[in-house]
């Protein structure tokens, strides 16, 4: 019933091979640009080998946020039964898969604080400004408890543990469906889902916490986390549309897919950016009006006139015009629109994290620098190269529509099978 | 490999999978096109009412003297007789009136949203639903009017040249609140009268006497059911339909600037906005549950308004209720870890240290422990566990936006400033009042206007009777 391998369309498969080639050449370009255009540590700007980390938390920020919101959605999918979604939800499982490469991934990160924990090392370390307590304002010495490197390091084991347990679960199940066709198993999905969601929930709150918000360690913001799921989910949904438009264009996917499906996710699409410009408006907007010193740096420290054009830009082009673009409906009905309009939603999510990452690197001097965008697009190539490649490699493995899956039906022809009803 | 469209929905249900497993009917059996209509319209036109309409009319006009009554106390003694003082200047009238305002939501939100998202199930209860926005929001906007000590000069809030100079403070998010909730209400009830038109139609016909006859005629704006009415009717519909649900967001997130766009720690936080929002769906679909229940079973409706329907209402309800748990959460966690001694000290008195803190547990178990029993299915499809739920949620409700505004306000930056507050008789007879208001509309709204949409439901089955073709 079941083809139990994907045969990637002609041009995936030509990006699966330039993706690894290209990864690692990116990296060595990301470390030897990161020591070749070395800043001035007079100025606050980032030394030597620092920019490079700074670089690859960014890059992998935005490709472990795509595995990560491919998590949440087939949670979410599983919990809503909204059945249109089957289509891609191969990709989203592909792309959970790569969450343990992303845990190995993550070794640059974790180096800094675990090198700090041992010998006080200050190389490559993110998290100086907690880490190093002495030198720390008295509102981040009264973090201690919580940021410490070896409570931190602590955290991103327990993390990676349930991610991947809760991706091990689904995706085992999942092909377990394909192998026997087994129904029950349809139910076991829509029961663990909702557990599996609140783990997500709570556990992406403290990871971006830690990874992310903790960069200034001075700021709080109880948004901050929810911000953090929408936009994984946003990047999610533009990529994956991406993906299957592709696949899309071949058998057995192009015999599932219809236009209806392209429709729904771009009324996703465009919620979720909504949701991204709500979120985002309304923590600037209660900050700004608060005006405290401990969250108010938040935003002076992206006050630079250049962060100043950025942010507007991000208001214009990631908020604005994708609106418009998606309110469209003929326009969302077609694959190549759509497509179109996520790459452009993909390249304005690489701004907004490096808006929300790069400056808290350069509070004394904040600003947009051209070595900056060199190291950070080179290390998000780089990261994203190797991703690609594993994420390709996943994909293939396994049927890409889950033909025995009950719902399915309902999910190619937009139409409700007969209910069996309790009191018929 | 298979295709799809070999799969038979016949294949599909005999393969018996679980997940296609019997569910409830949106639509009881035995229904059909006429039986639907005489079943609504019974209710408005012929059907004696029963004793528990009588019993909740008469309560809600024994409240609603007690609003006469407390609000010409007010007029004529002026607001020293609520508990309000400093620092607590707002106390219950920001209280009830982020409540009630709340309550409205979810009415909003099955109109309007739920009819985006194509979700059926909403058709049983939309037009109750909605009944209860308009009537919350009018109980939301007494405690404006009735706070400002002199009501006759509300006017004064309105941007409109005068020759005094005088000009509302446009970066204070409660003149915000005045556009904002106008909007909703108005837009609210456009929607809800839209939906009438073609059921007040139907009464029309079926009225017995010709005074009915005549009002219903009217209120039906001279609809005939011709193919163009219906067309029109359906945009007009989906147009509203998407001007109202930027609304649902935007008027509790406003509500929310109220507070946090403040320094007051307890007040000023960012997830305000969303989980405010949250909070309005969560106590909104209480209400709806509180008062659909009972009704339901007095008119014996319980094959319009099915298991199903208060199935996934109440899963609706467990599910925003975590996210407004996941927002104390957020609030307690994030005032630890903010190293701030003002937030930790905030979150110390709320939880432990101040006067306030049985409120504040009282309300993690209303909101957060009682409504987990949602998770069984027992519980969700049983009129009387669920209604139990369901009161606790509305108390817990308030209970937060009492915790949210006293225990803040009560102990602020400066010792020197703290203070306590309790509502005085007056402020409880007011709030009373406004439940009495609340009922009394409700009572009448049940009384003289069909209380679920006939039509809607005639699609319900139509879809039911041809396979959702």
């Amino acid at each position: 019933m079941s083809t139990n391998t994907v045969t990637l369309p002609f041009g995936l498969s030509r990006l699966r091979g330039i993706a690894i080639m290209a990864g690692p050449v990116f990296l060595l370009v990301a470390i030897g640009l990161s020591f070749a255009l070395s800043g001035d540590p007079d100025t606050g700007r980032s030394v030597g080998i620092d920019t490079f980390f700074q670089a690859y938390l960014f890059g992998y920020l935005l490709w472990f946020g795509i595995a990560m919101g491919s998590l949440a959605l087939i949670l979410i999918h599983h919990l809503t039964g909204g059945a249109w979604s089957f289509v891609t939800q191969r990709i989203l499982e592909a792309s959970t898969r790569t969450l343990p490469l992303l845990f190995v991934g993550f070794i640059p990160i974790l180096v800094g604080p675990l090198m700090w924990a041992i010998n006080g090392s200050a190389v490559g370390n993110l998290y100086q400004p907690w880490l190093n307590m002495e030198d720390a304002e008295i509102i981040v010495q009264n973090k201690e408890a919580y940021l410490n490197a070896g409570f931190w390091i602590a955290r991103v084991f327990f993390y990676f543990a349930v991610w991947i347990g809760i991706m091990s679960l689904f995706n085992h199940w999942s092909k377990k469906l394909d192998e026997t066709g087994d129904g029950n198993i349809a139910v076991k999905f829509k029961r663990f889902a909702p557990l599996c969601l609140i783990a997500y929930c709570l556990t992406m709150t403290f990871a971006s916490t830690d990874w992310a918000l903790s960069l200034e360690p001075a700021y709080f913001s109880t948004m901050y986390a929810p911000l953090f799921w929408i936009s994984q989910a946003l990047t999610t949904l533009a990529f994956t549309t991406i993906i299957l438009s592709k696949l899309a264009q071949t058998k057995p996917l192009a015999e599932y897919v219809t236009v209806d499906h392209y429709h729904h996710l771009g009324n996703l699409i465009m919620g979720f950016t909504v949701l991204w410009a709500y979120m985002s408006f309304s923590q600037y907007l209660i900050t700004w009006s608060a005006n405290l010193p401990e969250e108010i740096i938040y935003y002076t420290a992206r006050r630079s006139p250049s962060l100043a054009v950025l942010a507007v830009c991000l208001m214009a082009f990631h908020f604005l015009v994708p609106l418009l673009l998606l309110l469209w409906k003929r326009g969302k009905r077609s694959p190549n629109y759509l497509t179109k309009v996520c790459y452009w939603i993909l390249f304005w999510r690489l701004a907004d994290v490096f808006w929300f990452v790069s400056p808290a690197f350069h509070h004394e001097a904040p600003g947009v620098y051209l070595k900056d965008l060199l190291v950070y697009g080179s290390a998000w190539i780089g990261i994203g190269g190797i991703w690609i490649w594993a994420f390709l490699g996943q994909l293939q493995k396994r049927s890409v529509i889950a033909v025995n899956d009950p719902r399915l039906y309902e999910a190619v022809t937009h139409k409700k099978p007969p209910e069996v009803l309790e009191h018929a | 490999m298979a295709t799809v469209e070999k799969l038979t929905p016949e294949e599909v249900t005999a393969k018996n999978y679980p997940a296609l497993a019997p569910v409830a009917p949106l639509l009881g059996p035995g229904h059909d096109y006429e039986s639907i209509s005489d079943t609504i319209t019974s209710v408005v036109v012929e059907k004696p009412h029963p004793p528990g309409w009588f019993i909740m009319a008469a309560v809600g006009m024994c409240f609603l003297s007690l609003l006469g009554i407390s609000t010409a106390y007010l007029f004529a003694r002026g607001t020293g007789t609520w508990g309000v003082t400093i620092p607590i200047a707002w106390g219950f009238a920001i209280i009830n009136f982020v409540w009630w305002i709340g309550i409205g939501h979810a009415g909003t939100l099955i109109s309007a949203v739920l009819l985006l998202l194509r979700q059926d199930w909403r058709n049983a209860i939309n037009r109750f639903a909605e009944a209860m926005t308009i009537f919350a929001v009018a109980c939301a906007g007494m405690f404006p009017l009735l706070h400002l000590g002199r009501p006759w000069v509300a006017f004064f809030i309105l941007p409109y040249p005068n020759s005094m100079g005088l000009w509302p403070q446009f970066r204070s998010p409660l003149v915000w609140d005045v556009f904002a909730i106008s909007t909703y209400g108005s837009v609210s009830l456009l929607f809800w009268y839209i939906g009438l038109i073609p059921d007040f139609a139907t009464c029309r016909d079926r009225a017995k006497n010709r005074f009915a006859q005549i009002a219903y005629g009217m209120a039906s704006l001279g609809w005939r059911g011709s193919s163009r009415h219906w067309f029109r009717y359906e945009t007009a519909s989906m147009l509203l339909a998407g001007l109202c649900t930027p609304l649902v967001v935007s008027v509790h997130s406003i509500v929310s600037f109220d507070f946090s766009a403040s320094q007051l720690p307890g007040w000023h936080t960012t997830i305000f906005p969303p989980y405010f929002v949250a909070g309005a769906i969560y106590a909104g679909f209480a209400m709806v549950l509180t008062m659909a229940l009972p009704v339901r079973k007095w008119y014996k409706m319980e094959s319009i308004i099915t298991t199903r329907h208060i199935d996934n209402m109440a899963k609706v309800m467990l599910t925003v209720g975590l996210i407004v748990c996941y927002g104390y959460a957020s609030e307690l966690f994030y005032a630890w870890y903010s190293g701030s001694s003002y937030e930790r000290f905030m979150m110390w008195n709320r939880i432990w240290a101040g006067p306030y803190r049985y409120a504040y547990w009282a309300l993690i178990v209303c909101n957060f422990v009682v409504p987990q029993l949602l998770w069984i299915k027992s519980v969700r499809v049983n009129p009387i566990p669920l209604f139990g739920v369901c009161m606790f949620i509305n108390v817990g409700m308030w209970l937060e936006r009492y915790v949210i505004v006293v225990t803040s306000l009560t102990r602020d930056f400066l010792p020197s400033s703290w203070g306590t507050y309790h509502g005085t008789i007056w402020d409880w007879g007011i709030f009373a009042g406004t439940l009495g208001f609340f009922t009394v509309c409700m009572c009448l709204f049940i009384r003289f206007m069909p209380m679920v949409a006939i039509h809607e439901i005639r699609v319900t089955h139509h879809k039911n009777t041809s396979h959702g073709h």
